[in-house]
């Protein structure tokens, strides 16, 4: 739990350090949670199935992507992860990294 | 139309996918589940972060990590089963049968599951997640949220139970339970804040409470500022769009072809004239059959006089395989040009 102080109205910046301790989140019963819980496990079961639905005899939700060069765009997927990792721990590296 | 689904949702209840049905949710949730039965609740769990090294603390973390990442290997594999074929990657994978590029892949995702669900948890949604910047656009003063009801709440104070409320304290015991459950770690009684994802997690823990002091349930709950319905315009407006694009998605499943050709001109010369006077190109055809059943195709012509084909006369491609054809097309010259 962050701790909040009168001085922390001016150490906004600071004050990121104390939101990402870890936070130990209680278990939690009660009507939220069980539609969370069971929504939860019907998304993955969906996750888990829908590579096997067929329609017409065939799959429908299959990308070939040894087959076909343009599925690679998920390549751009740890470009991503870097792009949001980085400002994460060192701030705005634009002044170094851009290409700009 | 996931997106349009998307604004429809936030603007009408705010942030309920982060709370309730995103991937990075989904997953945070099953890791804590399984993170609470082998270390315990809240209070053990951090007591044995805060002990000493030993066998015992060693081997609860090495089950938790080897579970977490078991359950993240399945995942790589069933995210990898979109883009190759379902029934195969499961048993070349357990036989080590599949090639460096999917091992490539299914041990990327492993890794990005383990690290989100187990190690970054809610500093994706509060960081580094777009949708969770972009979407205060689409709220407005009728967009229900996780509220604390302030008026009724304050001042907040500790009391025992089955004791008559003090004077001048409102209905919050300050149990600080919301804050406990939250999986954001935010204080819901600080007023609206952009981290909150609307899991509802708060107002289960202070239903809970209220009913333990027999106070009235819904001290949090979900409200709008102005408690009234959204602007007709933007609700049907979504609704149409995202009926549009339902629409579009079920025509592109019903159409969808079952094969898809390319043809590519051979580089190695534009044209070159046989011994029959014949103009001769040769082209590369590729075929990349969809279906899950062996494609029969014939190659034939229309329309055209004095051109023939020459090619393999039976082109066969094996089920979600491609397969290479030289294709080779003659036409014959008029007899005025032969002699140039």
């Amino acid at each position: 739990m962050v701790q909040k102080t009168s001085a922390d109205k001016y150490n906004v910046i600071f004050q990121t350090k104390a939101i990402d301790d870890k936070i130990y989140i209680k278990e939690q019963k009660g009507f939220y949670q069980s539609i969370r819980r069971y929504l939860s496990v019907g998304l993955m079961l969906l996750f888990i199935v829908t590579p096997f639905i067929k329609y017409q005899g065939n799959k429908r939700f299959y990308s070939m992507l040894k087959h076909r060069p343009k599925s690679s765009l998920l390549l751009f997927l740890p470009a991503r992860f870097t792009d949001f990792y980085l400002p994460l721990y060192y701030g705005g590296l634009c002044l170094v990294l851009c290409r700009q | 139309m996931a997106a349009f689904a998307l604004f429809y949702v936030a603007s009408k209840y705010g942030r309920i996918w982060c709370g309730f049905a995103c991937p990075q949710m989904v997953w945070t949730l099953l890791f804590l589940w399984i993170e609470n039965r082998i270390e315990g609740n809240r209070q053990q769990r951090i007591k044995l972060d805060k002990s000493k090294l030993s066998i015992e603390k060693l081997a609860e973390k090495l089950i938790k990590h080897s579970i977490w990442l078991t359950v993240s290997l399945i995942t790589g594999l069933i995210f990898m089963s979109y883009f190759v074929a379902a029934e195969q990657i499961y048993i070349d994978f357990i036989t080590l049968n599949t090639t460096s590029l999917i091992t490539g892949w299914v041990l990327f995702f492993t890794l990005c599951t383990y690290v989100n669900a187990s190690w970054i948890r809610d500093k994706m949604c509060q960081h580094m997640c777009p949708y969770a910047r972009f979407q205060s656009v689409m709220f407005s003063d009728a967009t229900s949220t996780v509220t604390y009801d302030n008026q009724r709440g304050e001042s907040r104070g500790p009391r025992k139970l089955n004791q008559v409320k003090p004077q001048g304290l409102g209905d919050c015991v300050d149990c600080n339970l919301c804050v406990q459950v939250c999986p954001v770690g935010i204080d819901i009684r600080d007023g609206l804040q952009y981290d909150c994802i609307n899991c509802g997690l708060c107002i289960d823990a202070c239903d809970e409470t209220m009913s333990k002091f027999s106070y009235g349930k819904e001290l949090i709950r979900f409200a709008s500022e102005t408690e009234q319905h959204n602007d007709a315009k933007a609700k049907y407006g979504y609704i149409a769009l995202l009926l549009i694009c339902v629409g579009f998605m079920a025509s592109w499943l019903h159409n969808r072809s079952e094969f898809e050709v390319s043809v590519l001109k051979d580089r190695n010369a534009l044209y070159r004239v046989n011994e029959l006077g014949e103009i001769e190109n040769s082209y590369q055809l590729k075929i990349l059959n969809k279906s899950d059943t062996k494609g029969h195709f014939k190659l034939s012509y229309q329309g055209l006089e004095g051109f023939r084909i020459e090619s393999e006369k039976n082109l066969i491609v094996e089920p979600q395989q491609i397969s290479n054809y030289t294709v080779t097309l003659f036409c014959r010259m008029k007899a005025k040009y032969i002699n140039l």
